[in-house]
């Protein structure tokens, strides 16, 4: 269903999708099947990683230790490689699915379990540069350039809901825990709040100065945003507006992400650096890519983070961050920039999207 | 707080629709009238917490080049002249090297410098004036060895700094950074518009035609996306391209029928990026900014849609990136 701004029913979209097996049914026969998954994936993975390089970087708690290592287990045990720049992925909520938005308005969602069964859903010719799984696992939605959101419903691949309110290329999407809501970020500046069983906006946030590259919430419900304006803002749903803005850089934020306790916040920079906060204080900041730090993401646990970047035409890399303790960091050199990376639910698992279209798994 | 859903619906109005290319230049003075401040500089956008994007958040000398150049493109008299000549000397060592204040780009950097450098010249050439201390040995020495490491995009600041302070480049810098402008089997260099467009306007600037034109133009009308744009990856990879994209295909098939629709359909998608406080953006819905004024402002001028002072200034082809340079005549709808 295609509602208007007004929230009237307009029309039916029919589903636009190649392939025909049921997805959400495959989800729930395999809620329980993910530590098959995560062990067949592990079967394919060779190779133990040496620490041979340590770097300190970090704050009385953090600390950050670099490894420099070359074995089979950099290498990814999945590939799949489109036409065109992949932008985002992500895992669903219980780590079945992968879900990858792509330059030719394309979202290919991939099964775990059989990766030789995936589904392509065509959102439209504008590119696909962000994408999410509803935690309630019934729905996607997806961000395209054009200047609309989707929620897609995973069953059919039906298009339930455009949302049609930035003026601009819609950059970010994020459901919120419950599910309920879903906040998009845009190239205008301005975050917009969903009903996502009526695809009706029910809150508009200003208050970035430019565009809202990423968005998240934490298991609270609690709102993140960061923007080209070198800005990170947590809102207040009450009153729709910023209720603390930290001044991350004066350049741009690429990325962001946010530990489930909320307690720490991790920011990926042009220019490549990435920065972490724990309780509100700056513990970390890091040159760690060549080019810009596209993307971060933190482990379920909040143990681990996940940075990926690189610069046009040239090999980029996935640096992975132990945060407690004296553990270990590890980089994966990919052919291309990275420009989105997740981890998979157990934290087990690495997704990344890249600029030559390749969306690969890699084990931690 | 969390996020609950709220009973209120709030419907807002939705942002301004496209402006027409007639209103392009009143909405520019608007926005210079809002960001001129009387040391002669210029805010990169009317909030004065915007930090800028692109050129204008990498050094503060963009946002006064391009509002130097866009003043003398339309035979306006800038807000602060004189105190805008004076900012704009004053930003120049001894040794030759402009330099920024405010910007994202260390300014004792090999591309800091060139870029600064480069950007000074050409403003103080906009206004009828030379630089204090002779600025090509910064280019002379960075082109010993630094060059090689410069943005793929940096190629043609060097004729443009040569021939605005009066010279030509000379041979052996020629020779260099010729050596870096390697195209692809497309004619593309480094894959993206924004290099092809540097060489591009090098070779216009030298007076040699581009090898490969045929090919370049194809890939650029091939690539046009379906708003009229050259938005083809993430956004801050491509501010620049649909200007780019238009620039070069003036400069290398300007008379060709097919080549003169994409640049009208660019057009449109320019008029499109005008936002209601009178400035552009470097997309649609975009914040009004210094440097994307000077982009979609420049691709107006070349799609005919918006008329520059006649007569043209002396020496137009060295304002700024050569929105002047091309000559055709626009295509009458």
């Amino acid at each position: 269903m295609k509602f208007s701004k007004v929230g009237r029913v307009t029309r039916c979209a029919p589903p636009s999708v190649e392939g025909s097996f049921d997805f959400s049914a495959r989800v729930e026969r395999n809620l329980g099947f993910l530590k098959s998954v995560c062990h067949w994936l592990r079967g394919g993975a060779h190779g133990v990683t040496r620490p041979t390089l340590a770097s300190l970087l970090a704050g009385s708690v953090f600390v950050l230790l670099s490894v420099s290592t070359k074995t089979a287990a950099d290498e990814p045990i999945w590939a799949s490689k489109q036409n065109g720049w992949a932008g985002a992925v992500t895992f669903s909520a219980e780590g079945s699915l992968l879900a990858s938005g792509h330059s030719d308005g394309t979202i290919r969602i991939q099964l775990i379990a059989n990766t030789k069964k995936s589904r392509v859903l065509k959102v439209g010719p504008s590119p696909v540069g962000a994408v999410a799984f509803s935690p309630l696992g019934k729905t996607l939605a997806s961000g395209t350039y054009d200047g609309a959101a989707q929620i897609l419903e995973l069953k059919t691949g039906k298009r339930l809901f455009d949302l049609e309110r930035h003026k601009g290329g819609v950059l970010s999407v994020a459901f919120s825990p419950d599910g309920q809501v879903l906040a998009t970020g845009g190239i205008d500046a301005t975050i917009w709040l969903w009903n996502t069983g009526t695809g009706i906006p029910f809150g508009k946030l200003d208050g970035h100065k430019s565009w809202v590259n990423a968005i998240a919430f934490d298991a609270q419900g609690i709102l993140y945003s960061a923007g080209s304006d070198g800005l990170i803002k947590i809102w207040s749903s009450e009153k729709n507006r910023a209720i603390k803005t930290i001044d991350a850089t004066n350049t741009e934020i690429r990325s962001l992400a946010v530990s489930k306790d909320g307690r720490k916040i991790a920011a990926g920079l042009r220019y490549g650096t990435v920065k972490l906060w724990v309780d509100g204080a700056e513990q970390i900041s890091v040159k760690s890519h060549q080019g810009d730090a596209w993307s971060v993401a933190f482990s379920n646990d909040g143990q681990f983070l996940v940075s990926g970047g690189g610069d046009w035409k040239k090999p980029g890399d996935i640096k992975i961050w132990t945060l407690e303790g004296n553990k270990s960091l590890t980089t994966l050199s990919d052919n291309a920039e990275i420009l989105s990376v997740a981890i998979s639910p157990d934290g087990s698992y690495i997704a990344s999207a890249s600029g030559d279209g390749s969306v690969k798994i890699w084990r931690r | 707080m969390r996020f609950a859903l709220l009973a209120a619906l709030v419907f807002l109005p939705v942002a301004a629709p496209a402006q027409s290319p007639s209103l392009a230049k009143t909405g520019l003075r608007a926005f210079f009238s809002k960001t001129a401040r009387p040391d002669g500089s210029f805010t990169p956008g009317i909030d004065p917490e915007y930090r800028g994007m692109s050129d204008s958040a990498y050094s503060d000398l963009a946002a006064i080049t391009y509002a130097v150049t866009l003043h003398k493109t339309f035979g306006w008299k800038l807000p602060y002249e004189k105190e805008t000549v004076a900012l704009l000397l004053s930003r120049q060592n001894t040794n030759g090297d402009f330099f920024n204040v405010h910007g994202t780009v260390d300014p004792k950097s090999a591309e800091g410098r060139v870029y600064n450098t480069t950007q000074g010249i050409v403003a103080l050439h906009a206004l009828g004036l030379k630089p204090l201390y002779n600025p090509l040995p910064v280019f002379e020495e960075i082109l010993q060895a630094d060059y090689k490491t410069l943005p793929a995009f940096s190629t043609s600041f060097f004729p443009l700094a040569y021939l605005a302070y009066g010279e030509a480049i000379p041979p052996e810098a020629d020779r260099r950074i010729r050596a870096t402008m390697q195209q692809g089997p497309d004619g593309y260099l480094n894959d993206h518009i924004a290099a092809t467009f540097h060489a591009t306007h090098y070779y216009r600037l030298i007076g040699e035609a581009t090898p490969m034109a045929d090919k370049i133009v194809a890939r650029i009308l091939h690539d046009q996306a379906p708003d009229g744009s050259w938005w083809l990856n993430s956004p801050s990879r491509d501010r620049h391209a649909t200007y780019d994209a238009v620039f070069s295909l003036l400069q290398l098939g300007g008379a060709r029928r097919d080549v003169q629709h994409a640049i009208q359909k660019a057009a449109r998608w320019a008029v499109s990026c005008q936002n209601r406080d009178g400035g552009f953006g470097h997309f649609p819905g975009s914040p009004s900014d210094a440097d994307a004024n000077y982009f979609q402002i420049g691709l107006l001028v070349m799609a005919g849609e918006v008329q520059p002072v006649h007569p043209l200034p002396d020496h137009p082809e060295l304002l700024s990136w050569g929105h002047l340079m091309p000559v055709l005549t626009p295509t009458k709808k």
